[in-house]
């Protein structure tokens, strides 16, 4: 049990270090996708959804 | 001849999209165009290809020695959000060109349902690290291949006299269906 408690401590650790790492690691010129530009369904949660159609 | 018969199998006869309905999501999200559906394919296979190997990895030298291979699927779920977001990462360093091919459909790969499934069934069917990375591949490329040319019929339904009843998603997702009911003719295949 006490392998499972740190095996998750220990992934989660690792993706939160990497979700703010990439979103510290600014995006080369010409390619920035900062604002949301995904059209391609009607989910109004997703994050990446176009801004004028929510 | 036994990795080419599991190529051809998962990648045509037991199609990730039609066979297993994994994935559907995208498949009607991101098929209005052909070239996004390129896009989103190619990125799939990237993905799918390298969260194959650190999954399997992951499973056999972790899970399994210290016992706690019930924690399967959350730590599949966490490695492919983390590769997502180191792949990302990546590119924006090094390769400009394929992360602005890639777009916004890297980070969207996170919440594509076939990436955990070929993680999970690699485990399941107890494939060894080539039979993984060949599985990967072949479920990858069978989704790149049912999405461009569902992309490509799309296109051409745009075109065309529906009844407005079936316009947008209806006939989208019937079209989907007769492609699953033509995909059945390659069962008996392999």
């Amino acid at each position: 049990m006490i392998y499972a408690v740190i095996w998750f401590v220990l992934i989660c650790a690792i993706y939160f270090t990497l979700y703010i790492l990439n979103h510290r690691t600014p995006a080369p010129e010409g390619c920035e996708f900062e604002s949301p530009a995904c059209a391609g369904c009607h989910n109004i949660a997703c994050t990446h959804r176009k801004d004028d159609e929510s | 001849m036994k990795l080419f018969e599991l190529f051809i199998s998962l990648a045509f006869v037991n199609n990730v999209v039609l066979s297993k309905f994994y994935a559907i999501c995208p498949l009607m999200g991101v098929s209005k165009k052909p070239k996004n559906a390129l896009n989103m394919g190619l990125a799939v296979i990237f993905v799918i290809v390298i969260a194959s190997i650190v999954t399997w990895l992951l499973y056999y030298y972790v899970l399994v020695p210290l016992d706690i291979i019930y924690m399967d699927l959350i730590t599949f779920i966490l490695v492919i959000a983390s590769l997502v977001q180191f792949l990302e990462m990546l590119l924006k360093k090094t390769s400009p060109e394929v992360y602005k091919a890639m777009g916004v459909y890297l980070p969207l790969i996170t919440t594509n349902c076939a990436v955990l499934g070929v993680a999970l069934d690699n485990i399941t069917a107890g494939y060894n690290l080539i039979e993984a990375i060949v599985a990967g591949f072949a479920v990858s490329f069978g989704f790149l291949a049912v999405i461009y040319i569902f992309a490509l019929i799309r296109e051409r339904l745009d075109y065309s006299d529906v009844p407005e009843a079936f316009r947008g998603a209806p006939i989208a997702l019937i079209s989907a269906g007769i492609m699953a009911c033509a995909i059945c003719g390659l069962a008996g295949l392999i």
